[in-house]
C-alpha cells in the first residue's frame, strides 16, 4: 500500500535475520545479540577464554594438583561442567559469527570447535592425545601425583598440549574481535561510569574508614586484607561453593519443577486454585529456612537430601503462585479469540496460557535462584557435610578467620550471580519477543 | 421495520425475537437488547451502527456465540450459533488487533490454522496468501510491536480470513485508528471482501461515513434497550472508491442514517 506510514518503534533497530526455521541461530541471537548493543557477547567470549584456560589446567595433573588455579577446579563433578561450559560458550561464539565472511574467521571457528571437542573428551573420558603420543597411561591424567608418577612424561604432555590452548585462545579472540566493539564499550562505560565510580568509592571509603577509625579486624576487615586472604583460599572456596551450589541447583529444580506443575494443575481447576492460593501465600510468608534443623532430623544431617529438601520447600511456593497467576491472568480478548476458533482447552493452554504465563514464571525463577543459594548456605549452618560453603563461613567465623569468611561470602555471591545469569539467558531464549528485551 | 429489510432468498443468518438482559454486579438487571429481528442474506455486507451502549457489540457477540442470548434464536444456515462456531463458520476481528506478541506476523496468521489442524505446508501457503492479500508480505517475520496500529489490524484481518470463514464479524475494527488510516483501511476491506467471493460481513461501527461507505445495508440501532430503529439500503454503485464519498447520493444516505440515529437517541449527543 503506497503512502502507508510505516512507523516502526525504532527505525534503526537491527531486526532478526529472516531465518525463522533456524531455531538454534534464533536462540543464539536472543542471548548473544552479536550486533546488539549489550555486553552479553563480550561476557560469553570472556567466559570462553576462562573455560579454555581452566580446561587446559584440568587435562594435566601437574597443573591440576600443583598450581593454585588448577586445584580450584579439581572437584570431580565440577570438571565436566567446565568442559561443557567451554563447549557451550565456544558454540555460541561460532554460531553468532554469521555469516562467516573471512577465511581466517572460518578457520578460527573450525579450530575452536575441534579443540573444544577434544577438551571435552580429554576431561570426561580421559582421552589425552599428547599423553597417548608419549605413551603415558590415560588414568594418570586424573590422579594426584605420587613418587611413582612419570613426571617427565606429564611435563612433556603439558608442553605438547600448550599450543592447543594457545590456538583456542587465539581463535576465541579472532571470533570475538573486541577491537570492532569499542563503540559498545564506550557506550557501556558512558552508561555505567556512575555505578563503577560508586563501587570504587565504596571500596576506598571502606579501606580508609577502617584505617582512620582503627576498627578491629574481627569487626570488619579491610578490602585489601580480604583480597589477600581470597588469593590464598580461593581454591578451597570454589570447590566448597560448587558443593553448595549443587544442593541449591537440585533443590531449585525439584522445588520450581514441582511448583510449576502444581501451579498448572491448580490453574486448570479454578475452584481449587481459589482455595489453594491464599493458603500458599500464607505458607510462603513462613520463614521456611527455620525448618532446616528439622530437615536434618528427617533426612540426616550428612545427607544432601536435607539441604535439597529445604531449598525445594523454599522455592516451591513462589514458583507455584507465579504459575497460577500467570496462567489465569490471560487477556480476555485473546481468550475470546480462541473461542471463536472453537479451540480445545489443551490448545488454549499450549498456544495462549503458557506463553503468556512465561514472564510470570521466569520472574519467579529468577527470585528462586537467590532463594536457593540462601537456603543451601543457611541449611549448612545447622550441621551437615563439611565440604560446603555454609560450613566454611561458620567455621571460619568461629575461628576468628574473618577475612576468609568474607572471601567465602564473596564466592557465594559469585555463584548466586552466575546462577541468575544462566536463568536469565534461558529466559531470553524463550521470551525473546518480550517487551523487556526490545532494543531501545 | 422498513420493507427493505425483507430478504427474498433464504437468509444465511436469521435472528428472531432476540433479547439480552445482563445482571450487573449490584444485582440490577440491564436490558441490553430487546426483540431484535434481522435476516441477513448470503454475501451481504451489513453495518451495525448506534450510539455507545446500544448493544451492537452485544448483538455481534451473540451471533458469534461468545455470549448466550436471554431469549430468542439465532440460526446460521439452519444451525444454531454454537454449532456454527464449532463448525468454524466465523472469523472475528476485534477492536484491538489482539495479536499474540510472542508470535511473528506470519505465525499469528497461522494460529487458527494450527488449531484447526492444517498441515504445515498448507498453513504456510495460506498465511502467505492472506498476508499478500493485506499487502504485508514483507513483514511476515516481524513481531507485532514492530508494526503500526493499522498494520496490526490488517494482520488480524488476515488471521480471521486465513481459514476462509463464511461469515466475517468485525467489532469496530478501525475504531482506534485515525481518520486518514481508517479511510484507507475501508478501501482495503472492500478490496478484500471482493476477493473473498461471497463472504458475509457484519461490521459494527459508530462512524456514519464508514457504515454507509462499506455496507449494502445499514442497521441503525437505538439504545436502552437496544432496538433496531431503521434498516437503510445502501444502493451506492460498486466498486466504491474515494470518489464515492463525493457522490450526492452518499451525502443523502449519510444524512438519512444520521436522522435515524437522532430519532433513536432523542436529542443529539451523537459523536460521528
Amino acid at each position: 500500500m503506497t503512502g502507508q506510514p510505516i512507523s516502526f518503534t525504532a527505525p534503526t533497530a537491527p531486526t532478526p535475520p529472516a531465518a525463522p526455521t533456524v531455531t538454534l541461530a534464533r536462540a543464539v541471537d536472543a542471548v548473544v545479540q552479536y550486533d546488539g548493543r549489550t555486553l552479553a557477547f563480550d561476557l560469553i567470549a570472556l567466559a570462553a577464554l576462562f573455560f579454555a584456560v581452566v580446561c587446559w589446567h584440568l587435562t594435566n595433573p601437574l597443573l591440576t594438583f600443583e598450581t593454585q588455579f588448577g586445584s580450584a577446579f579439581r572437584n570431580v563433578t565440577l570438571q565436566p561442567v567446565m568442559a561443557i561450559g567451554l563447549l557451550v560458550c565456544a558454540g555460541a561464539l561460532i554460531a553468532a559469527r554469521r555469516p562467516i565472511r573471512h577465511p581466517v574467521i572460518g578457520a578460527a571457528a573450525i579450530a575452536l570447535g575441534l579443540v573444544c571437542v577434544y577438551m571435552v573428551l580429554a576431561i570426561v573420558l580421559s582421552v589425552n592425545l599428547s599423553g597417548l603420543a608419549l605413551g603415558v597411561e590415560p588414568a594418570l591424567f586424573r590422579e594426584r601425583l605420587t613418587d611413582a608418577t612419570p613426571r617427565d612424561g606429564l611435563g612433556a604432555a603439558l608442553t605438547l598440549s600448550a599450543p592447543l590452548v594457545w590456538i583456542a585462545v587465539a581463535a576465541i579472540i579472532i571470533l570475538w574481535q573486541p577491537w570492532t566493539r569499542l563503540s559498545v564499550y564506550t557506550r557501556a562505560a558512558r552508561r555505567q561510569w556512575a555505578a563503577l565510580l560508586i563501587g570504587v568509592l565504596v571500596l576506598l571509603l571502606w579501606e580508609g574508614a577502617i584505617a582512620l577509625f582503627q576498627i578491629q579486624e574481627f569487626l570488619l576487615p579491610r578490602p585489601s586484607v580480604i583480597a589477600a586472604a581470597f588469593g590464598e583460599v580461593y581454591p578451597r572456596l570454589v570447590s566448597a561453593g560448587w558443593n553448595t551450589f549443587q544442593n541449591a541447583f537440585w533443590g531449585f529444580v525439584v522445588g520450581c519443577g514441582a511448583g510449576i506443575v502444581t501451579g498448572m494443575v491448580a490453574a486448570r481447576f479454578v475452584g481449587f486454585s481459589r482455595a489453594l492460593l491464599p493458603i500458599a501465600i500464607g505458607i510462603n510468608a513462613i520463614p521456611i529456612i527455620a525448618i532446616a534443623p528439622l530437615m536434618n532430623n528427617w533426612f540426616g544431617a550428612l545427607n544432601p537430601a536435607s539441604k535439597i529438601g529445604i531449598v525445594a520447600l523454599l522455592t516451591f511456593f513462589p514458583a507455584m503462585i507465579s504459575t497460577v497467576r500467570g496462567l489465569t491472568s490471560v487477556d480476555a480478548l485473546s481468550l475470546e479469540l480462541m473461542h471463536t476458533y472453537a479451540a480445545r482447552p489443551l490448545a488454549i493452554f499450549r498456544k495462549l496460557r503458557l506463553p503468556s504465563a512465561l514472564p510470570f514464571i521466569f520472574s519467579a525463577l529468577k527470585v528462586c535462584t537467590t532463594l536457593s543459594m540462601i537456603g543451601a548456605i543457611v541449611s549448612e549452618y545447622f550441621g551437615g557435610s563439611t565440604a560446603g560453603l555454609g560450613f566454611r563461613i561458620r567455621d571460619d567465623a568461629g575461628l576468628f578467620r574473618y577475612p576468609e569468611a568474607w572471601s567465602a561470602i564473596f564466592i557465594a555471591a559469585l555463584y548466586g550471580i552466575l546462577f541468575y545469569l544462566v536463568v536469565s539467558a534461558v529466559e531470553r531464549t524463550l521470551m525473546a519477543w518480550h517487551v523487556s528485551f526490545r532494543e531501545p | 421495520m422498513t420493507p427493505s429489510s425483507i430478504v427474498t432468498a433464504a437468509p444465511i443468518i436469521a435472528i428472531k425475537n432476540l433479547s439480552k438482559t445482563f445482571r450487573t454486579a449490584d444485582g440490577a438487571d440491564v436490558h441490553a437488547l430487546d426483540s431484535i429481528n434481522l435476516d441477513i442474506a448470503d454475501g451481504e455486507f451489513i453495518a451495525l451502527i448506534g450510539p455507545s451502549g446500544c448493544g451492537k457489540s452485544t448483538l455481534l457477540r451473540m451471533v458469534a456465540d461468545l455470549i448466550p442470548p436471554s431469549t430468542g434464536t439465532i440460526t446460521v444456515s439452519g444451525k444454531t450459533a454454537e454449532k456454527a462456531r464449532k463448525d468454524r463458520d466465523y472469523g472475528f476481528v476485534f477492536q484491538s488487533a489482539t495479536l499474540y506478541e510472542w508470535r511473528t506476523v506470519i505465525k499469528n496468521v497461522e494460529l487458527p490454522l494450527e488449531i484447526m489442524g492444517y498441515s504445515k505446508d498448507e498453513r504456510r501457503a495460506r498465511a502467505r496468501a492472506m498476508l499478500s492479500l493485506v499487502e504485508l508480505s514483507e513483514f511476515e517475520d516481524k513481531y507485532p510491536w514492530q508494526l503500526s496500529g493499522g498494520m496490526q489490524q490488517r494482520v488480524s484481518i488476515a488471521r480471521a480470513l486465513a481459514f476462509e470463514p463464511r461469515i466475517l464479524l468485525m467489532d469496530e475494527p478501525f475504531g482506534a485508528l485515525d481518520e486518514m488510516t481508517r479511510e484507507r483501511m475501508n478501501n482495503e476491506l472492500l478490496r478484500i471482501w471482493g476477493a473473498m467471493q461471497g463472504m458475509t460481513v457484519i461490521f459494527v461501527t459508530h462512524s456514519i461515513a464508514e457504515a454507509v461507505y462499506l455496507s449494502s445495508r445499514v442497521v441503525v440501532m437505538s439504545p436502552r434497550p437496544g432496538r433496531i430503529a431503521e434498516i437503510i439500503d445502501i444502493d451506492l454503485p460498486r466498486p466504491r472508491g474515494t470518489e464515492t464519498r463525493d457522490l450526492e447520493r452518499f451525502f443523502h444516505l449519510t444524512s438519512r442514517v444520521r436522522h435515524a440515529l437522532r430519532g433513536g437517541v432523542s436529542g443529539g449527543g451523537m459523536n460521528e
